[in-house]
């Protein structure tokens, strides 16, 4: 509580948090909405912004505002997935290399690099056109967990390798303790903050993959997401027609979730980092 | 295909470049005045914006309420590919769109990595020593600093020339422009191996082209470092 108290002096880090405690707010209402989102021509088509709807209607017969909902909750839910998955592989990955070093961490590393530098895009619409009419929200949340994890386990590894030089390895290995338990009740604390401030950026990464693949056409077009949305609004001419409301809510909201996701992850990095944190202090002191 | 595409990204990737350097280190360089403060929160506010959602942020604005230009394509229906005048303003048209989304955001990363990298540098001895020697700001700005300051860009302008492929294949798709992105993306659609292995190859031969020449002029810039 302390630290959140701390990074809500930051006005970045106030206005993103705003602004996503809107969006949750938002998500979370969708779990009220009566009908089944997924069925077409409930209300009357193409009705512009009124006091019963209040972002209008769209050519698909549904409510706009609760398509919206259900689009953030299910983009969050998908990112969140990605995220959580290339963490722990990232951590499972730069623990290991990190402390044992040699010839484990040249191979697990090369194998890092050769993720690195994979073309994803290329990949990820192969991927999905072979398996296009499957792909669920969490499939598609573990393809992209399983893209998203080598450059932070880079970071997580040369953290390691300077955790591994200082006194209290020695002390800890001398007065007997198992490697295992060294590596997790004396490493993973320093790793936290890092995975912290990196889960947020992947986060942003994997809906913004989740758009484009959308826009491509290349995702289960069933599950209202923003790219779906985004796509279908496309795909019907939303903008010749001028049906307004229906394309501008999904890049309005994607817009503000970027922005804000992005401002989250740029303070807590400056919280994280020892040198920004000591001009903090002398700009409170000013 | 080709010429389209290398022809549009080589173009705003140096664009972006030199303007984002150039603001930057200007944004840098003044760091308490009120307007560097307002063009970093922009290029901050602009910068997580992916490519489509600005692409089609500025086609609804410019393409479709202002009707300046065309929603897509590469130049007009019916108009052959040739040296006239005309040929050549309408693919100055039909591309100003794709070209401008890049050269934005292209702008707010270069600007971010550049600030960073000129606030290091102004904490140096010798800015301070050449400032104490009361060198004009502009010379010290101009001389000292972004010189200093540009040695880590330039290796990230060839890696960015390696990295426009996949938001190359974004644009092009957006504003349905006739390029090497375009290509692929049917490749991959109609599962044309052969053809994806080609552009694959393609993309990879250029970007260690790109890289291997950095290397090789990088003493011009470099004076520390020499080739024996």
């Amino acid at each position: 509580m302390k630290v959140l108290k701390d990074l809500l002096r930051d006005g970045k880090f106030r206005f993103g948090f705003i602004i996503l405690c809107f969006l949750l707010f938002l998500a979370i209402l969708s779990f009220f909405y009566p009908y089944n989102i997924k069925i077409w021509n409930v209300f009357p088509r193409d009705l512009p912004p009124s006091f019963q709807h209040p972002l209008g209607t769209n050519s698909k017969g549904q409510d706009v505002f609760w398509e919206a909902t259900f689009a953030i909750r299910n983009s969050l839910i998908l990112s969140l997935i990605a995220a959580l998955l290339s963490r722990i592989i990232a951590i499972i990955i730069g623990l290991i290399s990190g402390y044992l070093g040699g010839r484990v961490d040249r191979f697990l590393m090369s194998f890092n690099d050769s993720f690195l530098v994979l073309p994803l895009l290329p990949i990820l619409i192969l991927i999905s056109s072979l398996i296009k009419g499957r792909l669920s929200l969490v499939t598609l949340g573990l393809i992209l967990g399983i893209f998203g994890w080598s450059w932070d386990a880079r970071v997580i590894r040369s953290q390691i390798l300077s955790l591994r030089e200082r006194e209290f390895t020695n002390t800890a290995i001398l007065s007997g303790t198992r490697t295992f338990s060294l590596v997790m009740k004396e490493y993973l604390p320093f790793v936290i903050p890092i995975v912290f401030s990196t889960i947020i950026n992947n986060m942003a990464w994997a809906v913004g993959m989740e758009i484009t693949l959308a826009i491509l056409g290349l995702s289960n077009l069933e599950i209202p997401t923003l790219g779906t949305m985004l796509n279908w609004a496309i795909s019907y001419q939303a903008m010749l027609l001028g049906i307004w409301w229906w394309l501008l809510t999904p890049v309005v909201i994607s817009v503000l979730l970027f922005v804000s996701l992005y401002l989250l992850s740029v303070s807590i990095s400056e919280y994280l980092d020892p040198r920004t944190r000591i001009q903090r202090i002398g700009m409170a002191k000013e | 295909m080709s010429p389209w595409t290398v022809g549009l990204l080589s173009i705003s990737t140096i664009t972006s470049w030199i303007i984002g350097n150039i603001l930057g280190a200007i944004c840098g360089f003044f760091y308490n005045k009120r307007w560097a403060r307002i063009i970093e929160n922009i290029a901050m506010f602009i910068r997580p914006l992916p490519y489509y959602i600005l692409s089609l942020i500025l086609l609804v604005i410019f393409g479709y309420v202002l009707k300046l230009f065309p929603l897509g394509g590469g130049f007009s229906v019916g108009l052959k590919p040739s040296f006239s005048f005309r040929f050549i303003s309408d693919l100055f048209r039909y591309a100003f769109l794709p070209f401008l989304s890049m050269v934005i955001l292209g702008i707010s990363v270069t600007l971010q990595t550049m600030r960073l990298i000129v606030q290091n540098v102004l904490r140096e001895d010798f800015v301070v020593y050449a400032k104490a020697g009361g060198i004009k700001d502009r010379v010290v700005l101009f001389k000292y600093v972004i010189r200093n300051a540009i040695l880590p860009q330039i290796t990230g302008l060839a890696l960015s020339m390696g990295q426009i492929f996949s938001g190359a294949l974004i644009t092009e798709i957006v504003f349905s422009y006739p390029g090497i992105g375009t290509l692929l993306y049917n490749a991959i659609h109609t599962g044309d191996y052969n053809l994806i292995m080609g552009i694959t190859s393609l993309s990879i031969i250029a970007i260690s082209t790109f890289i291997l020449i950095i290397d090789l002029i990088y003493p011009l810039f470099d004076p520390r470092i020499r080739y024996k």
